[in-house]
């Protein structure tokens, strides 16, 4: 979710909300003996307002399920879930005293703290990976067709080895480098492909197989080593090197795509798990406070 | 992906000999240098009952002539099948608290589904009719190369001559066959085809027998104009064979409103307020997908009714000028709608390329704003019945924009042209709709220029194979239909609108009139700037 100027109306009325809530506390705390706590009716009804939102957040992974159902657009609800959300760590707060009090609700205050700071971290993710992913990834495709991808461009690799070189064996010779000196086959001889299958053996095929170490993962040292493969090849072959270069290139998108989307949703591996963490210890803290403390 | 289709090859039978030939009563005209120029167009097929002459879906280039026997012709899908339960406790409760999915349209049993046959068509109840001596099918297949719109399966044992093209146009020149093939059509499909018409589907039995005695059988060559916007009408028209484009000149360009098929009508909205055309019909050639051949263009073969015999019916039965009215108002309408969206004369390349201005009701996704959280996909498959998404997060870009994989509801919608069952259709609102009684061929998924139609297996839609298909595939004679066309239907009939938006919780997935959009984001010139 973008935070952009058509959030202003929700963070007006999240501004203006809380602003109340902190009125009513002012208003209440020097009422009471022992300061403001949440057992007084208004602190009570902070920590219920807090729970009721809580839930209201965690209804949102159930519409989520049923994305069709008129019960509102799914842009008011994350909208909803967002500006509600933050205002209950004030909530919370002013429920509590700002105390950490017993065991329960320094745990709740731990849980709070996780989701509210993993969900601060996806909105701040989302402010501008997708951009990133827009620019730096044209060739963009489905995350769970990522796999199938990268294993298509091995194949075509693969096959543009086999045209150019004859075979995906190379001589045992000594390693391409972009330093060294080499003097090029004749250009028909059929050894003016081995070059290539060299270049498949020593950088190529690692690459393809995911090695993280591979020289070919990084855009400069890739350009300069298919220079060199260039130099070594006669001028048929040339359009063969700049299709392996293209397919490295189209990898290192996917594999780049890869990595943004994971940290892009990362954050739900903390925000959801705790979240429900902090609704079941919630509502036990809220039963356990109004039954047996009677409250 | 659409998927190849098969193509029966022209080897089996015997080769007639051309006395043979001249032997069968519908030859008599045709002359022995014809005869002579096209050697081994003609075969004679002998079938026991049982026998699959020809499938539904695949490929053909011949027509038949049934000399003897009865032959079953059928679509092997069960259609307007009960809407599916929900499954799973949400759904349960979805239902249970009115939240509408879409299901599959139903259709009256009567409503007719045009199929290869010339003088025979199927009703949607039964999807299944008999052809007999001395009629023929796989006309559009033989001359128009459109994929068999039936399974054929001899009922009894059968002789038939399958014929080639050359041979066959020679037929359609020839007195005799024009005149036993006007004939059967008069008395098996035209008086269904005139109640067809909405306008005439409840005029009594001996109306019915004035418009089918006055009506003429004409034929147009495909690619040439039946009447143009402006001209007075003097006639309306019933489509008989082939396929018919309705387009209206606007400014910056021609709108196609329709494709017309088998069954359809058109030019009578002129007739009945006595006024100019409002539109240009011409036909249309079937498109050739498969082989890449040159060749002849197609016949189209229409069923005129006058403007004279058109004015005596309408005296005489004045509550039909009610429902005229509204079928005329309805076109109207659509016309109306057709010019809310008007190609401009100037478009960035990109643009054009991209074909964005032809999108009604594009779908764009903002990637600054997608999270490529997928819950458009989700939402679609959700909002439908057999859960299956009409929509590929996948496609072009054009500036932020992605233009995913799902129907734009085009201004020029060709995914219609050569569909052999009619069963993809335009909606009053502009929306294509593909109709359950597809037979998988896959004409329309290889049409459309954006990859916006799939085909999916009948399985994975919850859908099933009729019992008379059934029967034959335990035999293995069959290869039934076993896919159908999937298209975006905007989701029209949910009050929430096309739910990839509502779901999106993003704000990134909109559903805009490309142009009016793409001005108001600044991305294209308006038709101001266009002029300076």
């Amino acid at each position: 979710m973008l935070i952009d100027r058509t959030q202003s109306r929700w963070a007006l009325a999240t501004a203006l909300i809380g602003a109340a809530a902190v009125a009513v506390y002012l208003w209440d705390a020097p009422r009471h003996l022992n300061g403001p706590s949440g057992s007084t009716a208004v602190g009570i009804t902070l920590g219920s307002c807090a729970l009721a939102i809580m839930l209201f957040c965690a209804a949102l992974s159930l519409k989520r399920r049923v994305p069709h159902w008129r019960i509102g657009k799914a842009k008011t609800w994350l909208r909803a879930h967002v500006w509600l959300g933050l205002l209950t760590v004030l909530l919370v707060g002013l429920h509590g005293a700002f105390k950490t009090g017993g065991t329960l609700t320094t745990l709740l205050w731990v849980l709070l703290g996780f989701v509210t700071l993993s969900g601060f971290a996806g909105i701040l993710l989302q402010q501008f990976l997708p951009r990133l992913l827009l620019h730096s990834v044209p060739g963009e495709t489905l995350y769970q067709q990522l796999g199938r991808q990268l294993e298509n461009i091995r194949t075509l690799a693969e096959q543009v080895v086999i045209e150019s070189a004859g075979s995906l064996e190379a001589p045992k010779t000594a390693a391409i480098s972009a330093d060294l000196e080499y003097t090029p086959p004749e250009p028909d001889a059929p050894e003016a492909g081995e070059p290539i299958a060299r270049f498949y053996r020593d950088y190529l095929k690692p690459f393809l197989e995911g090695d993280p170490g591979s020289q070919l993962a990084q855009t400069d040292r890739a350009a300069s080593l298919f220079m060199a493969l260039r130099t070594m090849t006669p001028p048929r072959l040339h359009g063969a090197v700049d299709e392996l270069a293209s397919l490295c290139e189209r990898r290192r998108e996917f594999q780049r795509q890869r990595r943004m989307m994971i940290v892009l949703f990362a954050w739900l591996i903390v925000h959801v798990p705790a979240s429900w963490a902090l609704i079941v210890l919630a509502i036990v803290h809220a039963v356990v406070a109004l039954r047996w403390k009677g409250i | 992906m659409a998927k190849a289709m098969p193509i029966a090859t022209f080897s089996e039978g015997r080769v007639m000999s051309n006395e043979e030939i001249r032997a069968v009563d519908i030859f008599a005209d045709v002359d022995e240098r014809t005869l002579e120029k096209f050697p081994g167009t003609v075969r004679r097929r002998r079938f026991k009952a049982g026998d699959v002459i020809c499938r539904e879906g695949e490929g053909g280039t011949t027509a038949f002539y049934i000399i003897d026997g009865v032959v079953e012709v059928f679509i092997g899908r069960r259609v307007g099948a009960a809407a599916s339960r929900p499954t799973g406790l949400l759904a349960r409760i979805g239902a249970a608290l009115g939240q509408r999915r879409i299901g599959k349209p139903t259709h009256p049993p009567d409503r007719l589904i045009p199929i290869d046959a010339g003088s025979a068509d199927l009703r949607y109840g039964e999807l299944a009719t008999r052809l007999n001596a001395g009629e023929v099918f796989g006309e559009m297949s033989c001359l128009n190369l459109a994929p068999r719109s039936a399974t054929v399966v001899a009922e009894t044992d059968c002789e038939m001559i399958e014929i080639l093209r050359n041979m066959y146009e020679a037929l359609q020149r020839s007195k005799t066959f024009k005149e036993r093939t006007d004939a059967k059509y008069r008395e098996r499909a035209l008086d269904n085809h005139l109640r067809n018409v909405p306008i005439f589907s409840s005029l009594p039995d001996n109306a019915i027998e004035e418009l089918r005695d006055c009506a003429e059988l004409v034929a147009f060559e495909a690619g040439t104009t039946i009447f143009n916007e402006g001209e007075e009408a003097d006639a309306m028209y019933i489509v008989r064979l082939g396929q018919v484009r309705v387009g209206k000149a606007f400014p910056g360009g021609v709108r196609y409103l329709a494709y017309l098929t088998r069954g359809d009508f058109f030019g009578e909205t002129g007739l009945l307020r006595n006024a100019p055309r409002n539109a240009t019909c011409s036909a249309v050639d079937h498109p050739v997908i498969e082989s890449g051949r040159k060749r002849r263009a197609a016949r189209v073969e229409l069923v005129r009714i006058g403007k004279e015999h058109f004015e005596r019916v309408i005296r005489r039965f004045p509550d039909l000028v009610d429902r005229l009215e509204r079928v005329a108002a309805q076109r109207v309408r659509e016309q109306q709608r057709a010019a809310l969206t008007i190609l401009p004369t100037v478009q960035p390349r990109e643009v054009e390329d991209l074909g964005l201005l032809q999108g009604q009701n594009l779908m764009l996704i903002d990637l600054e704003k997608c999270t490529r959280c997928d819950q458009c996909a989700q939402a679609c498959a959700s909002a439908h019945e057999d859960n299956i998404s009409r929509i590929v997060r996948e496609g072009p870009r054009y500036e932020k924009y992605l233009v995913p994989a799902s129907c734009r509801m085009c201004m020029d919608p060709v995914c219609m042209i050569g569909c052999p069952v009619g069963s993809i259709r335009r909606t009053e609102d502009l929306n294509i709709f593909i109709e359950d009684w597809c037979v998988g061929c896959g004409v329309c998924a290889k049409q459309c220029p954006y990859s916006s139609i799939q085909l999916h297996p009948l399985e994975a839609l919850g859908e099933e194979e009729s019992e008379r298909a059934k029967r034959y595939a335990e035999t293995g004679e069959v290869v039934n239909v076993t896919e159908r066309a999937i298209v975006c239907d905007q989701c029209t009939s949910l009050p929430t609108g096309p739910a990839c938006v509502y779901a999106c919780p993003h704000d990134a997935a909109v559903r805009v009139n490309a142009r009016d959009f793409l001005e108001a984001s600044g991305l294209f010139p308006s038709a101001e700037d266009a002029a300076k």
